[in-house]
């Protein structure tokens, strides 16, 4: 009885350690304001893309709406998070389902 | 019409860019840090472009929460810091004729951008933009017509500074 009783526990400690192994996505998403040339400086300053990969990111934000621009740590996301927000880019981060 | 231009040579201080602008601009640049501080040291004054200028981070509220309660202090001081950076940039600036020029380095040019997209951000949230054509938007008022010609000068400076330090 006692065993069925740690079951329920052990689960739980697994269903956290995945989700925290789990990466978060980085989302920059689309707004009428910012340049697209700005968009691209931004992404290469802050990502260390080469200017063509961060024209095509720059260009799936503009034609879909959103881009996931990087899959990192939560940590890791947060940080960019914050620099994105800081360069007045609208972006979020959430972990993929699964 | 601002003008940038990369330097062949690195200078001893390794400025990167030299910059031109008319009067005219050099006043409207050197008018935004005192605007910007207003709204951030009083952010109940203006929520839709604090809203603005902090987005949120998380779809869930609960992480939002916290996500602000972590970052919201620290982010607001620096942008205080980037506007002192930002004027003392500005302030030197050489007079030349009808124009003044400065040279800049790469982190001052990043914190140029920062500062004169924040000011974009300003503009765009009162005259509430929201189609990527916003500048064949008629004015519906003087007030509106002169953020909108604000909004056009200040892009195309941004423009020039990133064509400025991307040219090889």
């Amino acid at each position: 009885m006692s065993t069925t009783k740690s079951l329920p526990e052990i689960h739980e400690h697994t269903d956290t350690r995945t989700r925290l192994g789990r990466p978060w996505n980085v989302i920059v998403w689309d707004d009428p304001v910012n340049l697209m040339s700005y968009v691209v400086y931004v992404f290469q300053k802050l990502f260390g893309f080469s200017e063509q990969v961060a024209t095509t990111k720059m260009l799936e934000v503009h034609n879909l709406g959103r881009s996931i621009v990087i899959s990192t740590d939560r940590e890791r996301s947060e940080h960019y998070i914050t620099r994105l927000h800081g360069y007045g880019l609208q972006a979020t981060m959430e972990q993929p389902d699964g | 019409m601002v003008l940038v231009r990369k330097t062949t040579a690195k200078s001893k201080d390794g400025s990167a860019v030299s910059v031109v602008l008319t009067n005219a601009e050099h006043l409207l640049l050197t008018s935004l840090p005192e605007v910007l501080r207003d709204l951030l040291m009083d952010p109940n004054r203006s929520p839709k472009i604090i809203g603005r200028l902090f987005p949120r981070a998380f779809e869930d509220p609960r992480e939002e929460e916290e996500h602000r309660r972590l970052i919201r202090e620290s982010m607001l001081h620096e942008r205080l810091e980037l506007l002192d950076l930002f004027a003392g940039s500005l302030a030197r600036t050489r007079a030349k004729l009808l124009r003044r020029e400065v040279d800049l380095t790469l982190s001052e040019v990043d914190l140029w951008l920062h500062v004169i997209n924040d000011y974009r951000l300003l503009l765009a949230t009162l005259l509430d933009v929201r189609s990527n054509d916003w500048f064949k938007t008629p004015p519906k008022s003087e007030e509106e017509a002169v953020h909108y010609r604000l909004l056009v000068v200040l892009s195309h400076i941004e423009e020039e500074l990133i064509a400025g330090v991307s040219a090889g």
